[in-house]
């Protein structure tokens, strides 16, 4: 992971809550690790999750209290973990032993209401192609609150960012750039690209570019593309490359 | 015609009058309207049963969707009323000049979700659930009428709590909220019931415990009164022997077993769920309340 450099000039904040939150974050680092839900090694954990925050800093993401939050409860837990059992210092609710407990079943829990909210979602898509005879068909209004990602979600795409910027570390050493690109003009690119093409490999889209703040503004522009339902993101397979398309109509 | 082949038919008045009908009709509604209708003299169906009529509407359900028409019978949040197969839904919405559908976003599902499994659920438990803030998310919920304000919850502050409105259930096709998957399982009844399993389970082994202790050191016990004190906190409290499991051994392989086990964990906002008042009756309460 690379570490935070400056934070570019944007006009475009990303509202990392519109997204996703800390507790998905983290189930999303479990899952892409392959570890134990109830034995998670909090050491790495906290490591990738301080890289993802930094990753996101530096893309100047408007990071809420809870992302922060959740840091500083990984950095206690894993503190206490260091700690032999008779000299962690009370807790008045932690009544267990293992000082990741309580945050594994907030997780668990959290994953059960996924679930469900994944459950709903498909009853939706079920339901738009419904008609009744006997009234009008049931719209609600537009929904402003938040953004899904249908197969893709934001780390993912952070993660593939991150691919990306380590290719042009090295060359970056030392150079002055004058801020040649703008998020807006960027997001006329990929729609052009996307235009022609049909369907763009996510690699792809950075192809050309040598700069750190290219490649940044190029994925912001593709974040608010996403956020106005402009771009669709797919996956191959979980963890596979990931692939920019037209919306589906 | 003759009585037998009228009564042979109920099915047919009832299928004719679902699709003539402007709205879903329920068979409370059909029941009226058959009655009612003996006064213009169609006396036939006077007197069916609800439970004749379901039987009648059963079968038709089941062989509108045999045949294959493009349409069926089905039991909406409203009542009965045909509607067409999903298979034909994108020539549908061409024909019907319909835009790209609005879909609700995953962090308004979610939200959504937890508060149709635990309603009533204040914006406090929604929140502890999904470890963000959810006001706006509850704002634009309510603003597409997918959820109301059904209440205020007894803990201090009287926070308001929110359940699904009639609108949810039809933008999903659900004839009750019980109908949802898995209710049994996320329920707050259920979590609720575990929590109590639980504490009950632990105030035992915490007095088990205790007598042991007195058994050995009896003259060292400080003060028996602190020791009261834990069983009594009302915190969340999980299974003992899942404690210790996860503090020594290395389960195999816990994932796969993420849904059996289960009510281990489901106490985990049982703090607020259980604080005095805050309980699933307490809606009853404020349903004349503004």
């Amino acid at each position: 992971m690379t570490e935070p450099t400056t934070a570019e000039p944007q006009d475009y904040k990303v509202d990392l809550e519109v997204f996703e939150g800390p507790l998905d974050l983290l189930l999303y680092l479990i899952k892409k690790d392959e570890v134990d839900i109830y034995d998670i090694p909090i050491e790495t954990i906290t490591t990738q999750y301080m890289n993802y925050l930094s990753l996101m800093r530096m893309l100047d993401f408007n990071i809420a209290g809870d992302f922060i939050v959740m840091a500083a409860t990984l950095m206690m837990i894993k503190s206490r973990m260091l700690l032999p059992v008779d000299e962690r210092p009370e807790l008045e609710d932690e009544e267990d032993d293992d000082p990741r407990w309580d945050l594994v079943r907030q997780l668990v829990e959290y994953k059960k209401f996924k679930d469900a909210a994944s459950h709903l979602h498909d009853l939706q898509l079920h339901q738009e192609n419904v008609f009744a005879a006997a009234d009008e068909p049931v719209e609600v209004g537009s929904d402003e609150s938040g953004v899904t990602l249908e197969e893709v979600n934001i780390f993912e795409l952070l993660s593939a960012l991150n691919t990306v910027l380590k290719r042009v570390e090295k060359e970056e050493l030392g150079q002055i750039f004058a801020q040649e690109f703008t998020v807006a003009d960027k997001i006329e690119v990929i729609l052009k690209l996307l235009r022609t093409a049909g369907r763009l490999a996510f690699t792809d889209l950075f192809n050309d570019m040598a700069t750190r703040y290219e490649i940044v503004t190029t994925f912001l522009a593709l974040l608010e593309l996403i956020r106005l339902r402009q771009v669709d993101v797919v996956q191959k397979g979980e963890f596979g490359d990931i692939f920019l398309v037209n919306p589906a109509a | 015609m003759s009585t037998t082949e009228i009564q042979v038919d109920l099915k047919r008045v009832l299928g004719a009058m679902i699709l003539a009908s402007n709205e879903p009709l329920s068979i409370r509604d059909l029941r009226k309207i058959l009655g009612d209708s003996a006064d213009s003299g169609a006396r036939e169906f006077a007197g069916v049963t609800e439970g004749a009529i379901r039987d009648a509407l059963a079968v038709l359900a089941e062989e509108t969707k045999d045949h294959a028409m493009g349409f069926y019978l089905v039991e909406g949040a409203s009542g009965f009323h045909y509607q067409t197969d999903a298979s034909c839904g994108p020539w549908l919405r061409h024909m019907l000049k319909l835009d790209k559908p609005s879909r609700l976003s995953r962090p308004s599902l979610e939200t959504l979700a937890i508060v149709a499994y635990r309603q009533p659920a204040t914006r406090a438990e929604i929140e502890s659930v999904r470890g963000v803030a959810v006001d706006h998310v509850l704002r634009a919920l309510m603003e597409m009428q997918l959820i109301r304000i059904v209440g205020r919850s007894d803990v201090p502050g009287r926070p308001f709590m929110y359940g699904t409105t009639q609108l949810f259930l039809e933008h999903f096709g659900l004839k009750k909220v019980d109908d949802l998957p898995g209710i049994e399982q996320l329920s707050r009844a259920e979590a609720d019931r575990i929590q109590d399993a639980e504490r009950a389970n632990r105030a035992a082994e915490e007095s088990a415990r205790r007598e042991a202790e007195s058994e050995l050191e009896l003259d060292l016990t400080p003060d028996p009164e602190d020791r009261e004190v834990g069983p009594l906190l009302d915190v969340p409290l999980e299974a003992p022997q899942m404690r210790s499991q996860s503090a020594t051994e290395r389960v195999g392989d816990p994932v796969a077993d993420e849904t059996t086990s289960d009510h281990e964990f489901s106490g985990e906002n049982g703090a607020d769920q259980s604080a005095p008042g805050d309980n699933a009756s307490a809606g009853d309460d404020f349903d004349d309340e503004k």
